[in-house]
């Protein structure tokens, strides 16, 4: 299935700095597997959305999700 | 050791200026910054002073690591008391000022009084000279930068205020390279009520660290491992503009005056559209970060828009134009006013216009007369005069008060504390007023995994942000290095030669901000206080991740007590004598 992914910040690289683009996954696919599959390291994720929701990485993807990942940040 | 050791006292009315050991056991307790600042603002200032009298005291406080090659060690402290406020004041600049400071010979500048005529201070070295300033009253922040460095060196680092500061605006800034503010609480305002223009210092000395070659050699190390990371490059791509997809995701995008939690045109306003028009970076002194991000537009060139500014001047005001936000900036950093209060200002006249309450000609997404609002309030004329009393003098002359946007009399930032119940906090608890570097458990909640929409553990995870944020801004560290209490322990205990723990540095968090507390208890300040507006406990939000959402009064007042208890605080919030002597604070 397709979903669209887009990473923020210096996590750009792990989509090969591509900003919002698309990939096929199997189905059945869960956040952590993408998270293990694109070889993000969980020190360096700090929020993860699809759709407009915060979702820890136990969340099941669906057909044409949209996955966006946040580095970690300080300050404000 | 990195302390020079000496403190400069600059009498204002008298002309006089001397220079005094610094008080090594304060320097202890305290280390520098914001906490030895406090300090000596606490015990010479007595109570009840007004803030714009001259015997109120503005103090420069560098710190332990200013000057060195420490990373992100650039920032000035500035203390004072505030204007906007009546409480404790401490604001951080960046640039390359406290460097210069220190290499000038000083660790503090203690500035009294009030000159008989515009003046501009003068440092260089062991010269000290009040200089007449009266071709450069009534110049903005960034010309009057321009012309110091005209007449004097082009190296000279300087600060100064623009003409909201001379007209004693209470949201006036104080300004150094042209785009680095100590923006909050009216310490420019300070600064014009000592008829003092600008402060410039040029250094020729130097700093003398221990075992230089280690310490060079772990510096580099940190650079690589805990800087130049993951965790802390987002500060170079992006800078805080990144926080508007972040907020906007998670319903705490402060939008129509926090009406609402998302604003519909944001990817307008965010980290995207910015690049579109960046023009160049920069960085402090010290720092490879570089978050600075000029941005330049047909009318305007700007270092920034910083998310603040983006929120509060940008969604908060319910502007989408991005470059009418960029000239938005411009004029507030050259009329030397901070944006997060000046955007908060307009947004709750915006809401009174619109709610029939009282006209001041100014509707949501009106570019037109958004942009003609930091003229007037800097000069003090039209509805400038009104706008510049801040929301809570605003709100108590025309009504509002449930959605006058403020805590203790300072203007929200831009995170909505019902989409983050600690911050809300976080807020109310604030030494200054509504902040968020005091604590931002946005983090750990509206980010992270803690649950946002519940009081639970919330108190202390407030006290431990006030305790690491407070030691940050008193070695003085810029907030945008996530470094961890040990590392700080590390490197200070490299620097002072004998073991400073983890423990200790918290401790020295915990005693700043009891400090601090009791500055604002002396100040007649009380529980009542520690609130938040009306619009939090009573309107749910209704957009995005946080619809429906609020802030329920008896949980807020559940986590407020608890907070005082957890604090050693009596139930009135006030520190009791066992956790003061404990602290040693006298």
């Amino acid at each position: 299935m397709k979903i669209t992914i887009r990473f923020y910040g210096p996590l750009d690289k792990y989509g090969s700095q591509l900003g919002l683009y698309q990939q096929e996954i199997k189905s059945d696919f869960t956040l952590a597997q993408l998270v293990e599959q694109l070889g993000v390291p969980y020190s360096s994720l700090g929020l993860v959305v699809v759709n407009s929701v915060k979702r820890d990485v136990g969340y099941r993807l669906e057909e044409n999700d949209e996955v966006k990942f946040f580095p970690i940040i300080a300050g404000g | 050791m990195s302390y020079t050791g000496k403190l400069l006292r600059v009498n204002l009315t008298t002309g006089h200026s001397q220079v005094e050991e610094l008080n090594k056991q304060w320097a202890v307790d305290y280390i520098g910054g914001k906490g030895l600042g406090l300090k000596y603002l606490y015990e010479e200032l007595a109570p009840g002073v007004a803030p714009l009298s001259p015997d109120n005291k503005l103090i420069l406080m560098t710190g332990l690591f200013t000057g060195t090659i420490i990373p992100l060690s650039g920032k000035l402290a500035i203390i004072t008391k505030s204007p906007a406020t009546g409480t404790i004041l401490d604001c951080s600049i960046g640039g390359h000022f406290a460097a210069e400071l220190k290499y000038a010979g000083y660790d503090a500048v203690i500035l009294e009084g009030k000159a008989s005529k515009p003046s501009y201070l003068y440092i260089e070295d062991k010269i000290v000279e009040i200089r007449d300033a009266s071709e450069l009253w009534g110049q903005g922040a960034q010309e009057t930068e321009l012309i110091l460095r005209e007449k004097i060196n082009q190296e000279v680092k300087a600060l100064a205020i623009g003409p909201a500061g001379e007209n004693l605006v209470t949201m006036s800034c104080i300004t150094s390279e042209f785009y680095r503010q100590a923006g909050r609480g009216g310490v420019g305002a300070v600064m014009g009520s000592k008829n003092l223009k600008a402060i410039a210092v040029r250094g020729s000395g130097s700093i003398s660290v221990p075992n230089i070659k280690q310490f060079a050699s772990s510096m580099k190390e940190f650079m690589q491992t805990d800087i130049l990371t993951d965790t802390n490059l987002w500060a170079n791509t992006d800078g805080t503009a990144l926080l508007v997809d972040f907020n906007q995701d998670t319903g705490i995008l402060p939008t129509k005056n926090f009406q609402q939690g998302t604003f519909d045109d944001y990817q307008a306003i965010n980290s995207d559209a910015l690049k579109a028009v960046r023009s160049g970076k920069k960085g402090c002194f010290s720092c490879a970060l570089g978050c600075g991000n000029y941005s330049r537009t047909g009318r305007s060139t700007v270092e920034g828009p910083e998310y603040e500014t983006l929120a509060l001047g940008g969604s908060n005001c319910g502007i989408s134009d991005l470059e009418a936000i960029i000239e938005f900036n411009d004029l507030c950093d050259n009329l030397g006013m901070d944006t997060i209060s000046v955007g908060n200002v307009i947004a709750f006249a915006m809401e009174l216009t619109e709610k029939g309450i009282k006209d001041f000609g100014l509707r949501f997404g009106d570019v037109e007369a958004y942009l003609k609002i930091p003229g007037l309030i800097a000069a003090q004329v039209g509805i400038g005069v009104d706008l510049g009393l801040g929301v809570k003098k605003l709100s108590e002359k025309y009504g509002g008060s449930d959605f006058a946007m403020h805590v203790k009399g300072l203007e929200f930032p831009g995170y909505e504390p019902r989409g983050s119940w600690g911050m809300g906090l976080a807020y109310a608890t604030s030494d200054r007023g509504a902040c968020h570097m005091r604590a931002w458990p946005v983090a750990q909640e509206a980010y992270g995994d803690l649950d946002a929409f519940t009081v639970e553990g919330k108190a202390q995870l407030v006290i431990e942000l006030q305790h690491y944020n407070a030691v940050k801004f008193s070695l003085i560290l810029c907030d945008f290095w996530a470094l961890s209490l040990e590392t700080m322990g590390t490197i200070v205990s490299n620097l002072l030669e004998r073991t400073v723990t983890e423990q200790e540095l918290s401790q020295v968090g915990e005693r700043v901000v009891n400090l601090a507390r009791q500055f604002n208890v002396r100040e007649g300040f009380t529980k009542d206080n520690d609130t938040l507006p009306g619009r939090i406990f009573k309107e749910t939000l209704k957009t995005g991740a946080t619809k429906g959402q609020l802030l329920p009064l008896e949980e807020y007042e559940k986590m407020l007590a608890e907070y005082y208890s957890l604090r050693g605080w009596d139930r009135d919030g006030r520190p009791t004598d066992a956790k003061l002597q404990e602290l040693g604070v006298n």
